[in-house]
């Protein structure tokens, strides 16, 4: 068994690294090549390492003098047979390391047992060289990540069986501290990765999103980080009649403020709170007096690579109607927005002196951690400015021409935004996003941080725009007594010196033809609204149908570990109310099923005999014979044989992932096949 | 009873007007005017349903599927316009104009051989109809069926109806078929009947000039290639035209007037062909970072339609851009093996340099390769057998023994068209047989016009007689010439450049350590200078190590200071070389 587990990771490595090479490599032949080379290695298992070496070698060499004697023979007419030599060349050379490398490592598994957590390693080093940096990799392979992942679960389940051999009988005294303190081990390091894969990526999707379960939302909380990349992986579609203009598509509003957290979420502010996507249209009202000066705007959202109750709308939103979803889509989530969009305002706004808030609202929108160096710097900058709109200007203005644009601002040794306004003056977005909203709230003008994408009018396909991870942004909304909210954006286009910005290459039409055309096709619906609210677990049910289309097959693995874990609480049952006599029917059944299971016993046949390979097969057998013939059979002795069972089940003498394994995914049978004569 | 009768039909008639008012709906007209008025203001979804309820409710009209492909079209969604073009077709099969339509959108979507069918269809059913001829030719020219073609034109020519149009297409038929004397007549035809003064006879005449100088340059014509290039730019300031004069003037070796072309046609290209031309040129100088930064600018061209309206198939584009990504990764892999070693992290990074680059290089090669089989089996399907053999060579660089067989035929297939490509074969020869007297052979024969070919070839001898181990005596002298004339390939092919230098000034003793450190360093970094004077070289480098005015002067052949730079005070030795060895491998006296 465990030499037929052990070709599934050269053979599953080759096939991945050959797709990943689609273009040139062909994976059927790469992975036959490995496979030979493997079952060579295991065959040459009694001979020295050198003269298994030398055979590999050779064998690999005898391809090589095949091909090279064949085109000494090469006819001289010109036929389609002169198509073949590149490419048998190419899958020669690209075959020569994973054949002599796998054939090796499968001889030296097999010669040295001890190997063979080394070749485990080995196989995870294959296997981080195979998934760096492949961005589309799961779109070239997968129809989705989860697809990846379960694939890859296969994979290492295959190498965990490996690993997997019996060990003698340990106490639990001494097997219990050692596998918490293994599962504590374990869990560190899956919070270390995952902490650093989410560094990363917030690092990666501009310091704004971060992923969640393999797809992005933004943060609620947003820092000021030292560096970041871009990311150009495509977030959404949305769709918007008339001339193509820059949008600004807000995720979150972000007023609450500390100078150890930065800006992050206040739900208990209007229009603050978590704005979701259910499954029902929603009306949202814009306060009357803040009305002035805006139009209409109807725009449909289409989810890529979003969290799919991600809302995002421009300022401010007036009404969420769902799309109904269709079957296949590539999209996790569709809906309609109609927002109410200032147009024209600043003209208007000039001479307003007042924000229109509630007074105490106010307190919290000019809350900037009472930083007199921010009052001073902003005193400076607004001069002589009267009106909040003045103030504003001026701030943007001089942010906008004294400050450069950095993706790599650098490390900081104290505040972040303190070395960015008085040192390095150089920053991306929410730097600038951070400085402009605080230094307004130091001179009295409350303001807010918005967080979502701007995006680009040229990329317009069809009134189809895409909207990709790198077009995340950072910007500040300062309210106007009757206009409400406004937004200003400070980010400057200047560049900081020596730095060069990479415009990604845009999306292919032919990627945009695919999505727009499954969008026209669907032509999908709004969602009618009920006659009566839904109910918080009807939303909750949606939401589950929603996601199950993704994830339906870890929900799968999900329900078999849950019916065994009730199968396993039903035998417990059946365990506590069964007779003496039954209970020790049902250990040995059980003892029978874990001994089929670990291996020690074929699965299908269990003669009567073979009960006997262990002391306590022997000692359950002649019990059983007691519990079935004997006049008397007592709770006393039920109990002995429990806690014999107990102690030297065979399950109790594999290792952890068999037991944890046999735990989750066998169920216990308490009626079941067993042997009726034992001896 | 007349009152109740009165009423109900009153009452029935108010039911029905408005019910068959709404049955009927907007008319045709209305329907498509609102939609393409929606269009015009970019309210696409209001136009898209516009025309989805004039296709629906009009099923048998050929406009609403016509303008809606026409729409999709626009946006470039051509999956989309092509049921739409395809419906048009079915709904009205006597427009010729819809079938042409058709099969544009199908050779946006490189579907070449359906685009041939439909119009095949429409060249009988419609065979007076000199557009639908003159598509199709064209077509048949990019899918390599150029005797199909010209026979098809030359029967319709024949009947002595003079067409400008259609004389051009027979003009690149018979250039994709190698018959010089037929192409040139019949694009000389095409320009004698286009001779007024209007925008559209300018613009045609200016095509055909440039479609004749591309001929031209094919037969190694280069004077004449010249002059029709000018008179193509004479005719109207084409993108195109500046493109073709580029690759003269690169051909020529005339590099800086190349990348001015180049820049100049950059201007106003819709295609990515200058910037491709642009990046295959710093590639070929040297500035490899510069060429890998118009490559990527290339990437940036999403949209293949403009591969219609030339002479290049998807396929092909993509085999020169394997082509570009390859010589780029192999130039740069080599190139790094001028770069000083000084240190074990020196070492170390130039050995994960080497392996990734030359991985980078191999894997663009197996690319190119199996573009070029591919190229080979449309060719030989289409039955351009020459076409096929050149692709086989290409692709089979490696495998010389079938390499040349096919070259062995081009060969002989040229030698009596093309006598002026014996040059171009034998260096092609020398490479495959790894020969180098019938690279020299090559060089002897190659004219002064294609100075970069020749040029080419003896970087190649450099490499070859170098691999081979000749004596430095054998290919030193052609270091020094094709160092002279473009530096960039020396360091492309990872050969050092031919600088001696002179110390002076300072004791003897620091003299003695400067030329200790400079051997030292020389080893490392694979650098030529030494401190000894040798004959023929082009380039000195001064050091002046005088205390207190140390500095250095690289001067060319004639004595002339080309470039300059301080020595720091306190300054390690090998940091300084350094400094002055990398301002000397940018060249910035080239730029």
């Amino acid at each position: 068994m465990r030499n037929w587990l052990r070709v599934v990771a050269p053979l599953y490595l080759t096939f991945h690294a050959a797709l990943g090479l689609s273009n040139i490599a062909d994976p059927v032949s790469l992975t036959l090549g490995v496979l030979v080379a493997h079952f060579v290695g295991q065959k040459l298992a009694r001979q020295k390492a050198w003269v298994t070496l030398s055979i590999l070698l050779g064998i690999y060499g005898a391809f090589w003098g095949i091909f090279k004697i064949t085109l000494l023979f090469w006819p001289q007419s010109l036929g389609s047979w002169d198509y073949w030599p590149t490419l048998v060349q190419r899958q020669l050379l690209l075959l020569g390391l994973p054949f002599v490398l796998f054939g090796f490592l499968a001889y030296a598994g097999r010669t040295k047992p001890q190997f063979l957590p080394a070749e485990r390693l080995l196989h995870a080093v294959f296997l981080g060289l195979l998934f760096w940096g492949q961005g589309g990799y799961k779109i070239l392979f997968y129809p989705h990540p989860l697809w990846e992942a379960l694939s890859l679960c296969l994979f290492l389940l295959a190498e965990a069986g490996v690993l997997w051999k019996k060990t003698r009988v340990q106490p639990a005294s001494v097997w219990l501290p050692a596998t918490l303190v293994v599962f504590a081990l374990g869990l560190g390091l899956l919070w270390s990765v995952l902490n650093r894969y989410e560094e990363a990526s917030t690092v990666s999707g501009g310091g704004l999103l971060k992923p969640q379960a393999l797809q992005f939302d933004f943060s609620p909380l947003i820092r000021l980080e030292s560096r970041i990349s871009l990311d150009d992986k495509l977030i959404l579609l949305y769709r918007e009649d008339g001339p193509p203009v820059t949008r600004y598509l807000r995720r979150f509003v972000l007023s609450g403020y500390s100078p150890q957290k930065g800006f992050y979420l206040s739900p208990q502010y209007p229009g603050e709170a978590p704005q979701q996507v259910g499954q029902t249209p929603e009306t949202f009202s814009l306060r009357p007096e803040d009305d002035k000066a805006r139009v209409e705007v109807q725009q449909e959202y289409f989810l890529v690579n979003l969290d799919p109750s991600s809302f995002l709308c421009l300022n401010d939103p007036t009404l969420l109607q769902p799309l109904k979803r269709w079957n296949q889509s590539t999209f996790v989530n569709a809906y309609r927005v109609v927002s109410k969009v200032p147009t024209d305002v600043l003209w208007q706004i000039d001479s307003v002196q007042h924000s229109g808030l509630p007074s105490s609202e106010k307190a919290h929108y000019t809350n900037y951690g009472q930083q007199s160096w921010l009052k001073t710097l902003a005193l400076s900058m607004i001069g002589d400015s009267q009106t909040p709109l003045e103030k504003a200007a001026a701030i943007e203005e001089s942010l906008k021409t004294q400050y450069w644009y950095s993706l790599n601002p650098g490390p900081s040794e104290g505040d972040p935004l303190k070395q960015f306004l008085l040192t390095t003056k150089k920053g991306y977005c929410t730097y600038f996003a951070f400085a402009m909203a605080l230094l307004l709230r130091s001179v009295g003008v409350p303001s807010r941080v918005a967080v979502g994408f701007y995006t680009n009018p040229d990329e317009g396909l069809l009134g189809f725009y895409p909207v990709r991870a790198m077009q995340a942004h950072a910007w500040v909304e300062v309210p106007f007594q009757g206009f409400g909210w406004i937004p200003f954006d400070p980010t400057t286009d200047r560049l900081a010196p020596g730095e060069t910005f990479r415009n990604p290459p845009q999306i292919s039409p032919q990627q945009m033809e695919s999505l727009i055309s499954e969008v026209l096709k669907a032509n999908p619906h709004a969602v009618a609204a009920p006659a009566k609210p839904p109910k918080p677990w009807q939303n909750f049910w949606v939401n589950v149908q929603n996601q199950a289309q993704h994830w339906w097959p870890l929900g799968l693995l999900l329900l078999v570990i849950l019916v065994n874990l009730g199968l396993r609480g039903f035998w417990r049952l059946r365990w506590h109310f069964a007779s003496p006599r039954e209970k020790t029917e049902a250990l040995f059944r059980r003892y029978c099923q874990e001994l089929r299971w670990s291996g020690r016993l074929p699965l299908k046949s269990l003669l009567p005999d073979q009960v006997h390979v262990t002391p306590l097969g022997s000692f359950l057998a002649s019990e059983v014979s007691k519990a079935r013939y004997a006049p008397q059979y007592t709770t006393e002795q039920s109990q002995q044989a429990w806690f014999r069972f107990h102690e030297s089940s065979p399950v109790r003498r594999q290792d952890l992932g068999a037991k944890i394994l046999l735990t989750l995914l066998i169920p216990p049978w308490f009626h079941g096949k067993f042997p009726r004569r034992f001896s | 009873m007349k009152t109740y009768r009165f009423l109900l039909f009153s009452t029935v008639l108010l039911v029905l007007l408005p019910l068959s008012g709404r049955a009927l709906g907007p008319g045709l007209p209305a329907l498509l005017s609102q939609a393409k008025e929606a269009q015009t203001l970019q309210n696409y979804q209001t136009a898209l349903q516009a025309y989805l309820n004039a296709r629906r409710q009009f099923p048998n009209a050929v406009e609403p599927a016509l303008e809606l492909g026409k729409l999709y079209q626009s946006q470039k969604l051509y999956q989309l316009a092509l049921p739409q073009f395809q419906d048009a077709v079915k709904l009205s099969p006597l427009r010729p104009e819809l079938r042409l339509n058709l099969a544009q959108i199908l050779s946006y979507l490189d579907r070449n051989q359906e685009a041939v069918q439909v119009l095949t269809k429409a060249a009988q059913k419609f065979p007076q109809n000199t557009e639908v001829l003159q598509n199709l030719g064209w077509l048949y020219y990019k899918t390599q069926q150029c005797s199909r073609g010209a026979q098809l034109l030359e029967a319709f020519l024949a009947k002595g109806i003079p067409n400008r149009n259609l004389e051009m297409t027979l003009g690149t038929l018979y250039s994709g078929l190698d018959d010089y004397q037929q192409s040139r007549q019949h694009y000389l035809q095409a320009i004698a009947l286009a001779t007024q003064n209007t925008l559209a006879d300018r613009h045609f005449r200016s095509i055909c000039w440039y479609n004749l100088s591309l001929l031209e340059k094919s037969f190694h014509h280069y004077a004449l290639s010249s002059q029709a290039i000018h008179q193509s730019l004479a005719a109207e300031d084409r993108s195109a035209s500046w493109l073709a004069l580029g690759e003269l003037q690169q051909a020529q070796l005339e590099i800086a007037k190349a990348a001015e072309s180049y820049q100049r046609a950059a201007k106003s290209d819709e295609t990515p062909l200058s910037t491709y031309d642009l990046a295959a040129l710093e590639g070929l100088s040297g500035h490899l970072e510069l060429a890998f930064a118009s490559a990527r600018q290339i990437e940036n061209f999403k949209d293949d339609s403009w591969i219609y309206n030339f002479g290049v198939t998807k396929a092909q584009f993509l085999r020169d851009m394997a082509k570009l990504y390859r010589d780029l990764w192999r130039d740069k892999a080599r190139a790094v093996d001028l770069t000083p070693r000084l240190t074990w992290s020196a070492w170390g990074l130039w050995l994960i340099h080497k392996i990734t680059w030359s991985w980078w290089a191999w894997y663009w090669n197996q690319q190119y390769q199996q573009w070029e089989l591919k190229i080979a089996s449309q060719a030989a399907a289409g039955g351009n057998a020459p076409e096929a053999w050149s692709a086989l060579v290409k692709a089979n660089t490696e495998q010389p023994i079938v390499a040349l067989k096919y070259l062995h035929q081009l060969k002989l297939y040229e030698a009596e068209k093309n006598p002026a490509s014996q040059a171009l074969y034998l260096a092609q020869e020398g490479r495959l047989k790894k020969d180098p007297s019938l690279l020299v052979k090559a060089i002897q024969l190659f004219p002064t016009d294609e100075g970069t070919e020749k040029i080419t070839a003896e970087a190649d001898l450099i490499s070859l007689l170098k691999a081979q181990g000749a004596s430095q005596s054998l290919w030193y002298p052609l270091v020094n010439r094709v160092f002279q004339k473009l530096p960039g390939l020396l360091t492309n092919r990872g050969i050092a450049l031919p600088v001696v230098d002179i110390v002076y000034g300072g004791s003897a003793s620091e003299q003695q350590l400067w030329r200790h450190a400079i051997t030292d360093f020389s080893e490392s970094a694979q650098w030529d200078a030494r401190p000894y004077d040798r004959p023929g070289v082009a380039y000195t480098l001064g050091l002046d190590i005088r205390p207190g005015e140390e500095h250095w002067n690289l001067y060319d052949g004639k004595g002339k200071s080309v470039l300059q730079g301080v020595i720091q005070r306190g300054q390690k030795k090998e940091t300084a070389l350094e400094d002055i060895y990398q301002n000397i491998l940018r060249r910035p006296w080239e730029q």
